[in-house]
């Protein structure tokens, strides 16, 4: 895969993801603002909110085998996969014995994840994505850019050219026109599908219950029709009760898209009973670690309370930037940055948690309120710690704490450093630097010090020091 | 394979769950939050305000014979998919059992290629949310899921005593049945605004929804 | 309400010693105009927050173990006119001594000393005039760690609302990150600069003739990016702003 600087530059030259990124963050993000403003008590619900996600983590095998007792109860089958492959394996497992061939999907994160589609394709299953964002990105043959507008990055004329090629409709780039042929293709394969397979938003550990939203309905005919039903969920998304489930569907829809309510929540408690007409006949849910675990015993733990809005993908100055793709993996922006090192270890990640200026924004507007930039610090540490720093930084932040904790090699250095800077600065401004320097100067002038600092001032003023703070320690 | 990796995740978790760092919560936070008495007549002022937000067409009728007429124009000449006509409320099932005779109308033992054909969905509704203006449907024997869903559009009688102010008070309501049944909250006409943020209706579900109250 | 102190000791931060000077001396004479004494403890260096940042706990422990000891044995307030390294100071050395019982007390026993400039003036003092007169149109950037880290979001805003003949000029994203961020401006170049130049579009096309906020580090790099572009907008810190136009 290219390099994580290498795919930032792309994004970076790329005008038509600019102007696509930076329109539909600012709307979303004052969508967001209005309609949390809207939500009486908004601040203490999400102090709730978050105490509950996080508190059930305290004793997340308990919730788990109390969830799965209740699943069963209610005729649910439970899996459990320690990473995607067996996830994968098991969904393929679970068509193969009820004789499923084609499955149909609504939008799950977990599942790009596992890479489902992909080992379902190849142990022939037809599957097909059914969130008009996610089919499309299916027919693209890409990934999704943003966790919940997956096709964040294209505008409508790139969709009317992907619709055209590749299932033979006329071009249009009219959005109704498009998601009518969506519509209607899709309600054939619904109608002919026997496996539908979901995620899922939140599972609720007392009721047994597997909640999903969605505003188009596809999450709802997938599970209403095909015969078998699929739900892949992360052990982390338990919520203790329906108490706790009405608090996060209050903050879920209004930080995502600024609705009080997504168009569809359901609360799916397995297969059809006696008497009803319609509703698989079997449900499976598979919880799957492929991690978690790892970032439940670490720092990062809290990360496991993120309920998956998007907010802080749509506050990031850095995602408006550069978008979902450049951070390379299933889950882009603040969460991604923590989420995919977390998950598939640092050691190819490292850079994703530079990438931020830590600004807080994140923080500020995640309905769980996340402290994304102290876990970000985290990573940055660990990363240290754990060696993966160039040479050149680990010698230059060696240099930094020797030199900054003496004074008298602090005032040397200082001094000498910026007579160097002098001489290359012309009026003042250093046009180009070597080094680290040249990302300064790539789109910035530098100021050169000046030949008398505050304290030369100070001192000229006849004013002198602290009389009792004179001497550090290590003055 | 399976049992083996219950095991080994259980047992990861919870070597994890006491090593990570889990941060406190503040302190002083309410156990839960506590729903507000509301007078009936606020309720369905504000059920009326959410639904025109949603683009909700509404219906507010006096009596039982107002509400079987109003039905009668919404569905005539229409093929429909129905709840079994004996759980529609108001004993419309009765008055719309002649005029039903002239049309065509699925239910939900019909084959499920049949009732995609219809063009109305009729259905009742468990309850609704005025605070968002959200039907809380739950599946049952003769309410079939797919009457709310197939159609384009989707018709719903809703009681007045059917009204409540929020999801929590509903819950609150069924928390304590011995399973909950499949459960849906629909708010709205089907949406989508995957295309440049454009909101499209009907992509999946219903593009059209509409709402007559009985009194 | 705190009582009002007679001394205050100044953490001046690397940058403005080094750098712009004018601005320490611009806090000075404010202080000095309210009545206030200023000392300088002149063995302090820099925060460590670069080190920090950069995930270097080590090397940035032992900065951050300098500026603890130096300024604890200072007396009275301390005023920084940072947000960022008032920021590091205040809540970020609590983190740097999570395993260090000694360090981490004395960290907590100075963060309750430490204010930001801004901050002290009017929670403080009580300041919301000081009777300056300036001429200019000023667009304000909140910096991050000010506004979010601190929680300072009024203050400044009060302050040059005081400030005759000068003229607010708001601007779009205002409190969007301008894409300094210490390290993050030469780790990650483009995004910085894709940043900035949000930022700076923003600010140029709000008319504004001068661009003022509560940290150098930000303006150090928006003005960067001023003189590459040719602007003729003039960078200045708040407290410049103010103790240029004392009367």
């Amino acid at each position: 895969m290219s390099h994580f600087l290498d795919r930032v530059e792309t994004a970076l030259r790329d005008d038509h993801l600019q102007g696509a990124l930076h329109s539909a963050t600012e709307r979303l993000w004052s969508r967001r603002s209005a309609a949390l403003d809207g939500l009486e008590n908004s601040d203490t619900i999400r102090d709730m909110a978050r105490r509950s996600k996080l508190g059930l983590l305290r004793d997340l095998a308990g919730n788990l085998e109390t969830f799965e007792k209740n699943l069963i109860r209610n005729g649910i089958k439970v899996h459990w996969a320690q990473n995607g492959k067996e996830a994968n394996r098991i969904v393929v497992e679970i068509a193969r014995k009820s004789g499923c061939k084609r499955a149909v999907k609504s939008k799950s994160m977990v599942t790009e994840e596992t890479h489902l589609n992909h080992d379902l394709l190849e142990a022939g299953l037809d599957v097909l994505e059914t969130d008009l964002g996610e089919y499309i990105v299916q027919l693209a043959e890409t990934t999704p850019s943003h966790i919940i507008l997956p096709i964040i990055h294209m505008t409508r004329q790139d969709i009317g050219k992907i619709m055209h090629n590749r299932i033979s409709v006329p071009y249009t780039d009219s959005p109704e026109e498009l998601a009518k042929i969506a519509r209607v293709k899709l309600r054939e394969a619904f109608l002919s599908a026997d496996l539908g397979i979901t995620g899922a938003n939140f599972g609720v550990i007392d009721s047994g219950a597997i909640c999903l939203v969605s505003n188009e309905g596809n999450a709802r005919l997938v599970t209403t029709l095909p015969r078998v039903h699929v739900a892949i969920m992360g052990i982390e998304k338990l919520v203790p009760s329906l108490a706790d489930l009405d608090l996060m569907i209050k903050i879920l829809a209004r930080s995502a898209t600024g609705q009080k309510i997504t168009t569809y929540t359901s609360l799916v408690s397995g297969p059809r009973r006696p008497g009803e007409l319609d509703g698989p006949e079997e449900m499976h849910v598979v919880l799957l670690d492929n991690g978690r675990t790892n970032i439940l015993g670490g720092d990062l733990a809290e990360i496991l309370g993120c309920i998956r809005c998007g907010a802080c993908l749509n506050a990031c100055p850095v995602y408006k930037n550069i978008g979902g793709h450049a951070y390379g993996d299933t889950y882009p922006g603040p969460i991604g940055a923590i989420v995919t090192p977390g998950l598939r270890g640092l050691e190819n990640w490292k850079e994703l948690p530079d990438a931020s200026s830590l600004c807080g924004a994140c923080r500020e507007v995640c309905p769980v309120r996340l402290d994304i930039p102290r876990m970000l610090l985290k990573l940055r540490q660990t990363g240290v710690e754990e060696g993966r720093s160039p040479f050149t930084l680990k010698f230059i932040m060696k240099g930094f704490g020797m030199v900054v904790s003496r004074p008298w090699l602090y005032r040397l250095s200082a001094r000498w450093g910026g007579r160097l800077a002098r001489v290359v600065a012309k009026a003042g401004w250093i046009h180009k630097l070597p080094g680290l320097g040249g990302g300064w100067t790539r789109s910035r002038e530098m100021r050169a010090p000046v030949a008398k600092s505050f304290q030369d001032l100070w001192k000229e003023r006849g004013s002198t020091g602290s009389p009792t703070g004179g001497r550090g320690k290590n003055g | 394979m399976d049992k083996a990796s219950r095991t080994s995740i259980l047992a990861r978790v919870r070597q994890s769950q006491i090593r990570g760092f889990i941060p406190e919560s503040p302190e002083g936070l309410p156990d839960g939050l506590v729903a507000k008495k509301t007078d009936p007549a606020d309720l369905l002022f504000r059920l009326q305000e959410e639904f025109n937000l949603l683009g909700v067409k509404t219906f507010i009728e006096a009596s039982e014979e107002a509400v079987c007429d109003r039905v009668q124009k919404l569905i005539a000449g229409k093929s429909v998919l129905s709840w079994d006509l004996d759980q529609l409320p108001y004993g419309l099932g009765k008055g719309l059992e002649i005029s039903l005779q002239n049309q065509t109308v699925y239910y939900g033992r019909d084959s499920k290629e049949d009732q995609a054909k219809a063009e109305i969905g009729l259905t009742g509704c468990e309850a609704v949310l005025a605070e968002t203006g959200s039907l809380a449907m739950i599946s049952a024997t003769g309410k079939p899921r797919t009457a709310s869903l197939l159609p384009y559009v989707h018709v719903v009688v809703i009681r007045r005593s059917d009204i409540v102010m929020s999801m929590g008070e509903f819950l609150e309501k069924h928390k304590s049945r011995e399973w909950l049944p499949y459960l849906v909250f629909i708010t709205g006409p089907s949406r989508t605004a995957d295309i440049e943020l454009s909101l499209t209706l009907g992509v999946h579900g219903p593009g059209e929804v509409i709402a007559v109250i009985g009194s | 309400m705190k009582q009002i102190p007679s001394k205050v000791q100044l953490f001046h931060t690397c940058i403005v010693n080094e750098v712009y000077p004018d601005v320490g001396l611009s806090v000075v004479s404010i202080l000095e105009h309210l009545g206030i004494e200023v000392e300088v403890p002149l063995e302090q260096t820099c925060c460590g927050q670069p080190a920090f940042n950069a995930g270097f706990h080590v090397d940035a422990r032992k900065v951050a173990r300098h500026t603890i000891d130096l300024l604890l044995s200072t007396e009275g307030p301390i005023i920084i006119p940072s947000g960022s390294c008032c920021d590091m100071i205040s809540h970020q050395y609590h983190l740097l001594f999570e395993g260090d019982k000694e360090y981490l007390d004395k960290s907590h026993e100075l963060s309750e000393r430490c204010y930001e400039f801004s901050r002290f003036l009017v929670d403080v003092m009580g300041i919301t005039n000081l009777g300056s007169r300036f001429k200019t149109k000023a667009a304000y950037h909140p910096s991050c760690h000010l506004m979010r880290g601190l929680g300072i979001k009024t203050q400044p805003k009060t302050l040059l609302a005081g400030v005759q003949d000068l003229e607010y000029v708001p601007f779009k994203d205002q409190e969007e990150c301008c894409g300094f961020g210490g390290m993050f401006s030469v780790k990650n170049p483009g995004i910085s600069t894709g940043m900035m130049e949000n930022k700076l579009k923003n600010i140029e096309a709000s008319g504004a003739e001068t661009l003022t906020s509560c940290d150098m580090g930000c303006l150090m790099h928006l003005e960067g990016g001023l003189q590459r572009h040719g602007s003729k907008i003039k960078v200045k810190h708040l407290a410049q702003i103010l103790a240029e136009g004392l009367p």
